[in-house]
């Protein structure tokens, strides 16, 4: 091991083209190349696994024929395929051209195949043993094989042209960072490289310097406006149902737009057409319950998957004790918080190249919280109540269609819906009941009813079109069809009777937009030369508000040089325009936040990004990478009206709206070693991000991300059958935050001297996780996993600030002096925190 | 499960979200002493530096230097102008205190530049906007009815506009509504002035005429606590303002006896052009949120580059006192005010 890294050290310093092992010697050799080898390089191009029966002689030679077929089907006709399979969702499209590849390679081998799912079963020709036979449960185990088993996915990273772009598959979510016991997407995504997740726990995704609400989240190819619950502690992403997650950094391709930072495109898996599966599991915060199978078997398909918190498990006998110590001073408290995500997935074939399916995601978040008093006397009655609600999530509607309509030209269609809701509503209640000289009882009693209430609908179709002329082209084209309806309102309601003399009030301030976006887009991903490849794209998208109209017309190039097979520069220039923006009084993804258009007043948000790196995929299952980014953005945001509400305002939003400028450079270095029982990575970002709001500050200053180094290192590792466990650490300078820094010795004001003028201290955190398995008596697979986040409690700074402490000198009751002696603090607030979850697979 | 279980969990659960504080050394926040400088410049008026050295935190208990006139520098449209320092003698201004008696004609470029040992030089500039002399204001009683929750203390609206000749697009307008009693219940003539926080904006009321109450829903844009209702300049700008009429008030005592006052008022407006500094700095908000470091640093701003604080300037017109018999039998208010 060691050697083998001195190798690829020496590889990386002195840029030396190396050859690499399995294609070229696929070439050199043509024929003479055994099975073995073969199933290894389809493994690693179509991330397919085989099982055998260790009995099947796998060193034999490819067979006679299949060495001819493989000739011609050789590197180039390969890597075509495999390069549709990498960039295209196309599934039928991998499976014709697996089929192929198998057909040719296990001609006359005397060994049969058969695909099932995401594996392929071998058996001896004319064995009395059939696929169906292996007790297959999940890729990691494998009580009944001997053979050691290939697990998926590596090298995919480097066949893509784009720079900044991961691959993930729900997998990875298995086997890494779990978070409260349940794997987290977002969570997952922070721990890359160029990447900051923000405030601790908090799903913020801030990519090369981005501010968290410009980042694309697609469910299915349809935008979500919210991808967390409770203010971003969960992720909004069952990875039950996750298939595969494209994550860009930047050389975003034309067909993704809209936001600014980033694309995180989820897709759900769909069900099974011919078995039943699914998946139960408890934690201690959520539970999630995953179930698919045929509804027609080979026809139609579905997948639904559930995820629910119980937290008022815990909140109402907290409440409860809390009630009791209290009832004494006529105190009561009531809480509860509860959220839930369902995510359905119907999937008919009329054939092998015509899909359709509806696709059906919806979250919700409810949190609730009251305070009430009483006093009681003899003569006097006061009660006073007062309860909040907050009700906030998403839903997220699609219908599907892909059809192959041509040899060379496939087309997809949506009909989507998508909407985002928050609402609070607060109902405060008082009552005042004296007793009068006369013995009456006389009343004073209120109530208020206000609520804020944002919805953003968005309703749209689209049609997209791969069109493949030649080998060496990919062409991918289409429109997209929008209507975002804005509609944020806020209301009173007023009552009172003083006295017998009643009065009631009503009020509503509303301000509704309609935008109209249609976008179009070509981009053409292309084989230049053996060593060249490139992506150009161009997209073009308008926004029209109150007869407003914006327009962009957005570059998007990437270009990839294969230096040898295992090493590829790449390099990527793109623009992105965001006509919707969050108008939030924090920095927190709270259910007070709205989603606003770009208007007359209010230009589009534009970012530039220019990106290159060096890519390495080495022997051993390693890969280096080296990326760098410079990212200029204009017309970015902040709300500056904060003050006593923390609602932003509806009427003079625009108002308060700070627009300023973001620019953002860097460099990260990331490694990764992967094996079928061992995962590790290590990254490096060096990073520069600064902001200028001439609003706030008069020159550019650190942006409240700024951190200048980070380290995440990464190790899951399969200690035996039925015992894997994993380990992260994660370092990085701390974030920045405004605290107060000078002090008036003579008025006692204390005063700011710039923004972001403090940095905390360095974060820095350990988790631990262990999944221990078992088959359960009805061949079904039960997981226990223990994690702990923060392992070594550090308690990381989550803000901080500058306490103004005075001592005074006081003798004989007179004050002899008063001086100043301020303090700072950090304060930490998240502490070790131990889950553990049982999952159950059947 | 028993109630001792349940206690044990929710203990563990309170337990997991404790906070810790840890100091932190306050010299991170550095070393060097910081110039502060607020100025309000009023055209036609004494103008005041009021310049101070501030100390950084983790040197609180050094003390600073004063400074004085030979430290600052003040030009207007290029040409430097004297500044004086306030006599002991001086009946309107503290001793020692920097000021400029200047007439700072509208547009007028005006810098202040300051320097001292151990804090860096501060520099700041600011035009003087339009005057606002020429306005005209027009107003009319409305059908609007402001209830309050004190018994039937019923108030007018006023639907007031108020024209502005040939007001740069952009330019910060501000109005105060200035009262003063014109004699106490007992009769006692009075003439305390105050700002009433009464004018709002059109659109803060709801369709059916009910004002859209609660601190939450007001869109009152404050300056500073100065309580003036601040837009961005257009020729013609409605707003409604709450007349305060002879009114009778009627309230129920302690002892349940009738209470009943009985008021009367001038009234009057002062309009405001603001720099595009003055209102920036006076409209800054902070609230938990960002002393947590999750809400925008929109506290930070100044326009001295160098320090902290506001070189601002501002022209002010004012209405005369006006009397409540101001409107006619129509409910409107005739007369052209200037």
């Amino acid at each position: 091991m060691k050697r083998t890294l001195q190798h690829a050290f020496t590889l990386l310093l002195a840029c030396v083209l190396a050859l690499p092992a399995y294609p070229q010697k696929a070439v050199e050799q043509g024929r003479g190349v055994a099975l073995r080898s073969q199933m290894e390089l389809i493994h690693q191009q179509y991330g397919v696994n085989f099982v055998y029966d260790s009995s099947l002689d796998l060193d034999q030679i490819a067979g006679h024929a299949g060495n001819d077929v493989l000739k011609e089907t050789d590197n180039d006709v390969i890597e075509k395929t495999v390069k549709d399979v990498l960039s295209s969702r196309h599934s039928r499209l991998d499976r014709e051209s697996l089929e192929a590849c198998l057909a040719a390679l296990f001609k006359d081998t005397g060994i049969d195949y058969e695909i099932m799912k995401k594996y392929i079963v071998l058996t001896k020709s004319g064995s009395k043993k059939k696929p169906k036979d292996y007790t297959i449960f999940i890729e990691e185990q494998h009580d009944t094989i001997d053979e050691s088993r290939i697990t998926a996915f590596v090298g995919r990273q480097k066949n893509a042209t784009q720079t900044g772009l991961t691959r993930l598959d729900g997998k990875k979510f298995q086997r890494g960072f779990y978070f409260m016991s349940s794997p987290d997407l977002v969570k997952t995504l922070q721990m890359l490289p160029g990447v900051s997740g923000g405030s601790e726990l908090f799903s913020g995704l801030h990519v090369y310097g981005g501010d968290g609400y410009d980042n694309l989240y697609l469910m299915d190819g349809i935008p979500m406006y919210q991808a967390g619950h409770l203010a971003g502690l969960f992720s909004a992403f069952n990875t039950d149902v996750i298939e595969t997650v494209d994550f860009y950094k930047s050389g975003f391709p034309a067909r993704y737009g809209g936001r600014l930072s980033s694309v995180v495109d989820v897709r759900t898996k769909e069900g099974d057409f011919n078995q039943y599966y699914g998946s139960f599991s408890i934690g201690l915060v959520d539970s999630r319950f995953q179930l698919e199978g045929p509804i027609v078997k080979g026809k139609t398909s579905f997948n639904f998957g559930l995820r629910g918190s119980w937290l008022d498990a815990v909140s109402i006998p907290t409440f409860m004790i809390l009630n009791h110590s209290k009832k004494q001073d006529g105190e009561h408290y009531s809480g509860h918080y509860r959220f839930w995500d369902a995510n359905a997935r119907l999937t008919h074939r009329f054939a092998p190249d015509n899909t359709l399916s509806l696709n059906f995601y919806m979250g919700r978040d409810n949190l609730g919280f009251g305070i009430g008093m009483e006093e009681k006397d003899a003569e006097d009655i006061n009660m006073e109540d007062g309860v909040a609600d907050l009700d906030w999530g998403n839903m997220v509607t699609s219908l599907n269609w892909d059809k192959k309509v041509s040899e060379e030209l496939y087309m997809d269609a949506s009909l989507f819906h998508s909407q985002n809701l928050s609402s609070y509503a607060l109902t405060t209640t008082s009552e005042e009941k004296d007793l009068n000289h006369e013995g009456i009882w006389e009343r004073v009693w209120q109530s208020s009813h206000e609520y804020n209430v944002s919805v953003v609908n968005d309703i749209g179709a689209k049609l997209d079109f791969d069109w493949y002329p030649s080998p060496s082209h990919h062409v991918r084209f289409g429109a997209k069809l929008t209507e975002h309806l804005y509609n944020p309102r806020r209301g009173a309601e007023f009552e009172y009777d003083h006295y017998g003399k009643t009065h009631s009030e009503t009020a509503l301030v509303r301000k509704a937009y309609k935008s109209f976006e249609p976008s179009v887009y070509v981009e053409d991903e292309m084989k230049l030369a053996r060593w060249l490849e490139a992506n150009l794209g161009l997209r073009y998208v308008s926004s029209t508000v109150q007869g407003k109209k914006w327009c962009s017309l957005e570059p998007r190039v990437a270009l990839s040089f294969r230096v040898s097979p295992m090493v590829a520069l790449k390099a990527s220039y793109t623009e992105m325009s965001q006509f919707s923006h969050c108008i939030a009084s924090t920095y927190i993804d709270l259910p007070f936040n709205m989603w606003m258009p770009s208007t007359a007043g209010i230009r589009p948000s534009r970012a530039r990004q220019a990106a290159a790196g060096v890519y390495l995929n080495l022997p051993h299952d390693m890969h280096v990478n080296v990326e760098g980014w410079y990212k200029t953005m204009d017309n970015i945001y902040e709300y500056g009206g904060t003050g006593a509400s923390i609602f932003p305002s509806i009427m003079e939003w625009e108002e308060l709206f700070r627009s300023g400028k973001g620019k953002s450079w860097g460099a990260s270095a990331d490694f990764a070693y992967r094996t079928e029982k061992t995962d590790i990575t290590a990254s490096y970002t060096l990073s520069w991000n600064f902001r200028r709001f001439d609003a706030f500050w008069h020159e550019w200053y650190p942006d409240r991300n700024d951190h200048r180094h980070r380290i995440n290192i990464t190790a899951s590792h399969r200690i035996t059958k039925r015992f894997d466990a994993y380990v992260g650490w994660n370092w990085r300078k701390g974030s920045r935050i405004t605290v107060l820094s000078h002090l008036d010795p003579e008025t006692k004001e204390y005063y700011y001297s710039s923004p972001n003028n403090l940095q905390l201290d360095d974060y820095h955190r350990l988790d631990v996780g262990f999944n221990f398995r078992k088959t359960t008596r009805r061949g079904n697979e039960s997981i226990w996993n223990l994690s702990v986040y923060n392992a070594y409690c550090r308690l990381n700074p989550f803000y901080a600030n500058v306490h103004r402490l005075r001592y005074d000198q006081v003798q004989n009751d007179q004050l002899i002096s008063s001086v100043d002696h301020p303090e700072g603090m950090n304060i930490g607030l998240i502490p070790i925190v131990p889950t553990f979850s049982y999952t159950l697979k059947f | 499960m028993s109630f001792r279980a349940c206690r044990g969990i929710s203990y563990i659960f309170l337990l997991l979200l404790t906070s810790c504080e840890l100091p932190f050394d306050l010299k991170t926040l550095g070393d060097r002493d910081m110039l502060k400088l607020y100025c309000e410049v009023v055209s036609g008026d004494t103008t005041v530096l009021d310049m101070d050295v501030l100390v950084p935190v983790g040197y609180h208990e050094r003390t600073p230097v004063k400074v004085g006139p030979e430290d600052v520098v003040m030009t207007v449209d290029g040409k430097e102008v004297e500044i004086r320092v306030a006599a002991d003698d001086d009946p309107n201004l503290e001793p020692g205190t920097l000021y400029v008696r200047e007439n700072f004609p509208a547009g007028s470029q005006m810098c202040v530049k300051a320097s001292i040992e151990g804090a860096d030089p501060i520099e700041a500039k600011t035009v003087m906007p339009l005057h606002l002399d020429d306005y005209r204001l027009e107003m009319q009683l409305t059908d609007i009815v402001s209830g309050s929750y004190n018994g039937d203390n019923v108030r007018d609206m006023v639907r007031a506009r108020l024209i502005l000749p040939e007001v740069a697009e952009g330019t910060h307008v501000g109005i105060q509504y200035v009262v003063r009693h014109k004699t106490d219940s007992c009769g006692v003539t009075l003439f305390d002035e105050q700002v009433l926080q009464a004018v709002y904006d059109v659109t803060e009321f709801s369709s059916d005429g009910n004002l859209v109450a609660g601190v939450d829903f007001s869109n009152l844009t404050r300056l500073g606590a100065t309580l003036t209702y601040v837009w961005n300049a257009t020729d013609e700008y409605e707003f409604l303002f709450r007349h305060l009429t002879d009114s009778v008030s009627e309230w129920k005592d302690e002892n349940g006896e009738t209470v009943t006052w009985s008021s009367d008022y001038h009234f009057k407006f002062r309009i405001f052009a603001l720099s595009e500094e003055y209102y920036q700095y006076h409209s800054r908000t902070t609230n938990e949120f960002f002393e947590l470091g999750m809400a925008s640093p929109s506290y930070t701003y100044t326009n001295v580059h160098g320090g902290t604080g506001m070189f601002g300037a501002i022209s002010v017109a004012e209405t005369p006192w006006m009397d409540d018999d101001l409107f006619g039998s129509d409910g409107t208010a005739g007369k052209e005010e200037k």
